[in-house]
C-alpha cells in the first residue's frame, strides 16, 4: 500500500506501507512530524489527518470512541480521521491525506 | 567527568535497586544479554528491558493493569482519593482522559506558553542575571522552578510566591519517591500520608475558594467541567483531581529540563546543530528524554499468566517496565546509547509512556522544555559547565536527572 501525505506545511511526501499496520505507523515510521503520543490505542488525537473527500467515504465511519477523541482535535472537519484507526490494506492503495494542525511534537 | 558509572561486574542477583545512585545503563546492557526479562527480587517483580515488550504491556490494559486498580485504602488515601485520573480504569478513566486532553490541547498549551511559561522563564533568567556573577546552577535556579511555578498559575494558585513553590517541589519529590517503591513498607505508606495530606492542605484552600468564585483556571475548570459528576462533584472529588495535575506538571518535567540541558552542555554537536537552527530543538528534547527520561519505571500486574520475552509470568505478579533499558534497545534504536537529532520517527520512545495512559500533559512538557534550552541559550552567552565546580550525576532511581548542572557564562 502506497498512500500521499501532505504535511502541515504542504510539503507531499509518498510513503509505502512497509511493516506498518495503521496509516498512522506509516506517516510516524516514515518520520514525518505528528506526535502520535498513545501508539494507535484511541487514547489521543495526535494523529489527526484529513482524508481526501475522494477518499473518505471508503472507510469505515469512526465510531464514537473515535468521534469521542476526535473532540479534542484541533480545527476538526467533516473529513476528520484518527490515522490510528486507517489500517493498511491494498484497496486503500494511493490514499491521500493531509497532517492535520496540532498534530507536531 | 561522570564517576558515577558502575564500574565493576555485580555478582549479587538482579535489582534495579543494585543502580540507585548510579548511571544505570551499562548494568542493563550486561542483564539484556541473558533476555529480555528478568526477576527483581528486591523489587518483586519481573522487570522487561526491551521496547517492544514494554510497549505491548503499556499497549494493553485489558492484559495488564495498572497496579493502581486494585490498590489498598492507604494507596487511594496517598495519591488524594478515588477520583485522581490514575485510579480509574475502564470507560471512566477514559473520560477524565478526555478532560485532562480538554485542558492540554495544542492551542491552549501555545496560549500557555505566552501567558505563563514565559513569565515564569523571564522571572528566573531576570534572577540568574540580576547576581551578576557569570554563575548559576540551572536546576536548582532555573529549570527546577519552572514546572512547579507553571502548574501553581494553572491551577490559578500565587506562582511568584517563592516559598510555596519550594514547598510543591519538595513534597512533589517526597511523594514521588513513594510512589516509586511500589509503597512497599508501613514506614514509606505512612510517609506518604502525611505528605499528600500536605499536598491536600497547600491545595483545599484554592480549591474551596474556586467552588464561589470561579476564574480561568485549571480548578476552576475541574468545578464546572469534570466529566460525569456534575452537581455532585465533591470538594474531595476535586481535590483528587487535581493532584494528578498537580503532581503531573510539578515534578516530572523538572527533570526533562534538567536532562535536556546536560545533553545541550555536553554534547557539542547536538548544541551546534540547536545553535545552528532551533528547528532541531524539538528533536534534541526528543533524544534528550529518550536516552535519559523522568520516570525510570512504571509497573504494571499481570490479569493473567502469559509469557513475556520468554519468560512464563505468573497472574498477578508484577511487572517493572524499564523504560530507562528500554529505550536504549539496540533492536529498536541504532547506536542507542548516541544522541541523533535525525533519529526516525524522533517521538517514538517510552518516556512519555504508550497506550491509554500515556503522559497527557506531553503538550506542556515539551513547551516546557524547549522554551527552558531556548531561554538559556539566548541568554547566557558562551554558557558550559563550570569545570571547578561539582560535576551531574545521574543519582537516585525512580526520577532522574543530571543535577546539578553548575554552570559559567560570560556577563
Amino acid at each position: 500500500m502506497q498512500i500521499t501525505v501532505f504535511d502541515q506545511e504542504g510539503t507531499t511526501h509518498t510513503i509505502v506501507a512497509d511493516k506498518a499496520s495503521s496509516v498512522m505507523e506509516m506517516i510516524r515510521d516514515y518520520g514525518l512530524p505528528i506526535s502520535a503520543q498513545c501508539g494507535g490505542c484511541l487514547s489521543c488525537a495526535t494523529c489527526h489527518v484529513y482524508v481526501d473527500p475522494s477518499w473518505i467515504d471508503r472507510f469505515p465511519v469512526a465510531d464514537e470512541f473515535e468521534e469521542a477523541m476526535l473532540e479534542l482535535a484541533t480545527e476538526l472537519r467533516p473529513e476528520s480521521r484518527l490515522s490510528c484507526q486507517l489500517k493498511v490494506d491494498e484497496k486503500f492503495d494511493g490514499l491521500i491525506i493531509t497532517l492535520a494542525p496540532g498534530t507536531e511534537f | 567527568m561522570n564517576t558515577n558509572v558502575t564500574t565493576s561486574i555485580d555478582t549479587r542477583p538482579f535489582s534495579i535497586k543494585n543502580v540507585e545512585d548510579l548511571e544505570p545503563w551499562e548494568y542493563y546492557e550486561t542483564l539484556r544479554g541473558n533476555g529480555p526479562v528478568a526477576w527483581d527480587e528486591q523489587m518483586n517483580a519481573w522487570a522487561i528491558l526491551d521496547f517492544e515488550e514494554c510497549a505491548y504491556v503499556e499497549m494493553n490494559e485489558d492484559k495488564f493493569r495498572h497496579p493502581y486498580q486494585d490498590a489498598p485504602q492507604v494507596v487511594v488515601d496517598i495519591k488524594g482519593g478515588g477520583r485522581n485520573i490514575t485510579l480509574l480504569s475502564g470507560e471512566e478513566h477514559m473520560r477524565m482522559r478526555r478532560f485532562f486532553l480538554k485542558l492540554m490541547t495544542p492551542p491552549l498549551v501555545e496560549g500557555y506558553r505566552s501567558k505563563h511559561i514565559a513569565p515564569v522563564i523571564g522571572l528566573l533568567m531576570k534572577r540568574i542575571l540580576a547576581k551578576g556573577t557569570g554563575k548559576a546552577d540551572l536546576t536548582t535556579e532555573f529549570g527546577d522552578q519552572i514546572p512547579p511555578r507553571v502548574i501553581a498559575a494553572l491551577l490559578g494558585m500565587p506562582w511568584q510566591d517563592d516559598d510555596m513553590v519550594a514547598r510543591i517541589l519538595h513534597l512533589h519529590e517526597e511523594i514521588m519517591e513513594v510512589i516509586g517503591t511500589g509503597f512497599a513498607s508501613e514506614e514509606i505508606r505512612q510517609k506518604g500520608l502525611r505528605v499528600s495530606k500536605d499536598i491536600n492542605d497547600m491545595l483545599l484552600p484554592f480549591i474551596r475558594d474556586r467552588k464561589k468564585n470561579p476564574q480561568d483556571d485549571f480548578i476552576s475548570r475541574v468545578w464546572s467541567e469534570a466529566p460525569e459528576f456534575g452537581d455532585d462533584l465533591t470538594e474531595e472529588d476535586v481535590v483528587a483531581i487535581c493532584r494528578e495535575l498537580f503532581l503531573g506538571g510539578a515534578d516530572t518535567t523538572v527533570h526533562g529540563i534538567a536532562n535536556v540541558l546536560y545533553l545541550l552542555l555536553t554534547n557539542d554537536e547536538i548544541r551546534q546543530s540547536v545553535e545552528a537552527d532551533r528547528k532541531s530543538l524539538p528533536a534534541a528534547v526528543e533524544e534528550s528524554m529518550r536516552l535519559f527520561g523522568s520516570v525510570m519505571y512504571r509497573f504494571r500486574v499481570a490479569n493473567d499468566d502469559c509469557n513475556l520475552g520468554g519468560v512464563e509470568v505468573k497472574k498477578n505478579q508484577r511487572l517493572i517496565l524499564l523504560h530507562s533499558a528500554a529505550n536504549r534497545d539496540p533492536e529498536k534504536f541504532g547506536c542507542p546509547h548516541m544522541a541523533d537529532l535525525t533519529r526516525r520517527p524522533p517521538t517514538d520512545h517510552l518516556a512519555f509512556n504508550k497506550g491509554p495512559r500515556a503522559c497527557v500533559g506531553i503538550g506542556l512538557a515539551r513547551a516546557e522544555m524547549r522554551d527552558a534550552v531556548s531561554a538559556v541559550l539566548d541568554n547566557l552567552p558562551d554558557v558550559r559547565l563550570d569545570p571547578s565546580a561539582a560535576p551531574p550525576m545521574f543519582k537516585s532511581l525512580f526520577m532522574r536527572s543530571w543535577r546539578p548542572l553548575n554552570v559559567v557564562f560570560e556577563t
